[in-house]
């Protein structure tokens, strides 16, 4: 057998795709999920692969009507540049449970976030004519609703004062998002007040530390496919692993046999429904860990309500530094608010990488449950981005801790997290599976 | 040189030059403007600041792109599989250069050929290489540019378009002869270009559902076959058959499949081809007459 060229491998499947005649649409690129694969396991280089899977988009571009027209869209993911990168700056989270009453509405302070270089303040904004109405969950952005959120001027016991700006979303019934003010506040200060309103910053700071981890050894192959599982991808959903592994079992990076193909099938299969649809018991069964706590309770509804703000930072690990700044939890999953050392040029709606530098969101209690996150929303630009994960399943009703595991490819950082409302919360008497 | 081009028949298209149709032709391997006698004094004037002129555009972007092995991906891999029309002016989204910028004259540089920018309306679409208005505004990357105007190139009619194919496959052939290796980086390109046209070849001959088949890309000097084992279509072919065979428009003749050409003298040719039944190939002779004088009376 001659020795695999994953050039020509991907140049035989650009052939295929064009003499199938099944022209796709500008924004399907079918060559990036076996490129992908072969790129993680060092068959091709990034920038080869991505040649190849260009010159079958033209290809295909040129033989569609519009094909042309979008040439300009949808191509690879810009390149991030190599720099070092510095870890985030500690923080000063506090919660707040302050309502500021404004002529149009009110305005629910829940955090400040208190850095040497910046002051961010966590709202909730509904404008008085939805007052009392059903909350909706749709989003909109800034500047479509009728009453946009209020930016007043807020000053801290020091005698700064400073405008603010916010950046959220929301509906005509609700937003929710951040006002950042011009200037940092003193990190310390006692309180703030936003527009005269003083708000006390008098909540004791959650506890929380952070290590990171080395990730075990294991096949390249195995690596690759379990992390494209971990990170979807909000544009292209994945609709087989099978290019990916037919690609590996050609570069001989995986073998024919490698249990790893049925298990990593299974849990694609079982993670194609709603994250609250209940998987199949063979999906259970037969798939190792972390993915079997994973399964195991899908589509549960138990999870707690509470929220902790937190001033979490990592150290950088594997290029990224992240900040958790709150933990929301609700019965049918939980969510964390973040910053991080990453932009946002993974996440353009119609480009694709071969190698998108990502983190998988994992997170893991006390009791040996699993969770896996999802970017719901996100915000940034080149060096820094925001976003809110989501976390499924719910959280278990008796977890008194929560490990955050932010993944990279080589090392993790694992934040952990006591859970206060365990206490308050009488026990289900349910058992951990 | 490898008179390559035997046997393919001259083509033709009109280009909307200094206000005028003028006329490109390919013959014998040369691209030539029919309407402009001295091409080298026009370039020499455009590098003076002159008037850009379309036709010469044209023939310089050939020039650049008659080794291009991207033409090989882009084109078509057979009569099937058609590039889809377009409307000269739907290519803003490259970066056309606008129109006054289209028509200013060029700053002199020291390289000939600087792109289409200097075509008409017809040429809009060529235009949008944006070579003119995107060295002034720096725009468009110089990737960018080469792209537009491949892709100008291959949406050339009157049969341009496979001449253009049948010229980079020649040069890439000769450049897998040499023994330097030169072909060896655009390899994959060259068998993934062979493998796409064999296949679609193959499709539209036997018909029905595509059976699988294997391709190797062999040298020159082996044997070429094609033959069916436990049910896979096995075929071994040279680079050099879209050079003697697919661009010449034989790869499939009276029902065979064409494995190889070769010119016994200027006209004549010795096909090998073989049947759907994958039988032993059987020989062809192909006779290009003297065209006669044009019909009496």
């Amino acid at each position: 057998m001659g020795r695999f060229d994953a050039e020509l491998y991907l140049r035989l499947q650009g052939e295929e795709a064009l003499l199938a005649r099944e022209h796709r649409s500008p924004w399907d690129t079918p060559l990036v999920e076996s490129a992908s694969a072969l790129v993680a396991v060092g068959a091709i280089s990034a920038t080869k692969a991505e040649e190849v899977i260009d010159d079958y988009a033209l290809a295909e571009a040129l033989r569609t009507e519009q094909g042309l027209e979008y040439r300009g869209s949808f191509g690879p993911a810009r390149r991030r540049r190599k720099r070092k990168i510095k870890p985030l700056e500690p923080r000063r989270v506090v919660a707040c449970d302050h309502v500021i009453e404004h002529a149009q509405g009110t305005l629910e302070i829940r955090r400040v976030a208190l850095a040497e270089h910046f002051t961010t303040i966590a709202v909730t904004w509904r404008p008085n004519a939805t007052q009392g109405r059903p909350r909706r969950r749709g989003r909109m952005t800034l500047g479509g609703g009728p009453v946009s959120p209020p930016h007043p001027t807020v000053v801290d016991d020091q005698g700064t004062r400073s405008g603010t700006a916010f950046s959220g979303g929301g509906s005509e019934l609700e937003w929710e998002g951040r006002l950042t003010t011009h200037r940092p506040l003193a990190r310390d200060t006692a309180w703030i007040e936003l527009d005269g309103t003083r708000v006390e910053l008098a909540a004791h700071p959650a506890e929380w530390s952070v290590s990171v981890d080395e990730l075990p050894e294991q096949p390249a192959a195995h690596a690759y496919l379990w992390r494209r599982l971990a990170i979807p991808n909000d544009f292209h959903e994945l609709e087989s692993l099978d290019p990916a592994i037919d690609a590996l079992l050609a570069a001989g990076a995986l073998e024919p046999n490698d249990p790893v193909i049925d298990e990593v099938r299974t849990v694609r299969e079982a993670m194609q429904g709603h994250p609250r649809m209940q998987s199949n018991g063979r999906a259970r069964r037969q798939v190792p860990q972390p993915w079997r706590s994973l399964l195991s309770r899908q589509g549960r509804e138990d999870g707690p309500e509470g929220a902790i703000a937190l001033s979490a930072v990592t150290p950088v690990f594997d290029g990224f530094s992240v900040a958790v700044g709150s933990l929301e939890s609700r019965p049918d999953g939980f969510q964390i608010e973040v910053d991080m050392t990453a932009g946002t040029e993974e996440r353009e709606p119609f480009g694709w990488s071969v190698r998108p530098r990502q983190l998988a969101w994992w997170a893991a209690d006390d009791r040996d449950n699993h969770y896996l996150g999802r970017i719901e929303s996100w915000s940034g630009g080149e060096d820094r981005s925001r976003c809110d994960v989501n976390f499924w399943p719910p959280l278990h009703p008796q977890a008194r801790k929560l490990r955050i595991m932010p993944t990279g490819e080589k090392s993790r950082a694992v934040i952990t997290v006591p859970l206060p409302w365990h206490k308050q919360q009488p026990a289900s008497g349910e058992t951990s599976t | 040189m490898n008179p390559w081009w035997l046997g393919l028949a001259p083509a033709q298209t009109t280009v909307h030059c200094a206000g005028r149709h003028h006329q490109i032709r390919w013959d014998a391997g040369q691209l030539s403007a029919l309407d402009h006698e001295d091409p080298e004094g026009e370039r020499a004037l455009a590098a003076l600041g002159g008037q850009r002129c379309p036709c010469i555009d044209l023939l310089d972007a050939w020039e650049r792109h008659q080794d291009d092995a991207r033409v090989l991906v882009l084109a078509t891999r057979g009569p099937a599989d058609q590039l889809a029309a377009r409307d000269d002016d739907r290519y803003p989204h490259l970066g056309l250069a606008l129109p006054q910028v289209r028509q200013r004259p060029t700053r002199a540089r020291g390289r000939r050929g600087r792109g289409f920018a200097s075509m008409g309306p017809q040429w809009a679409a060529i235009s949008s290489a944006g070579w003119t208005g995107s060295a002034a505004t720096g725009r468009i990357s110089k990737a960018a540019q080469a792209e537009s105007e491949l892709i100008a190139l291959l949406t050339l009619g009157g049969g341009l378009h496979d001449r253009l194919v049948a010229t980079v496959a020649a040069a890439w052939r000769e450049r897998l002869r040499q023994p330097d290796g030169a072909g060896a980086r655009v390899r994959p390109q060259l068998q993934a270009a062979l493998h796409g046209r064999v296949f679609d070849t193959i499709q539209r001959w036997l018909g029905g559902p595509a059976p699988q088949t294997q391709l190797r890309m062999i040298g020159e000097a082996e044997e070429p076959t094609l033959v069916a084992e436990d049910g896979v279509l096995r075929a071994q072919l040279p680079f050099a058959w879209l050079v003697d065979v697919w661009a010449k428009g034989i790869a499939t003749i009276w029902g065979r499949f064409c494995l190889a050409a070769t010119r016994q003298d200027a006209q004549t040719w010795r096909l090998l081809a073989v049947g759907p039944d994958l039988g032993p190939p059987a020989p062809i002779t192909l006779q290009l007459a003297e065209p006669r004088g044009p019909p009496p009376g």
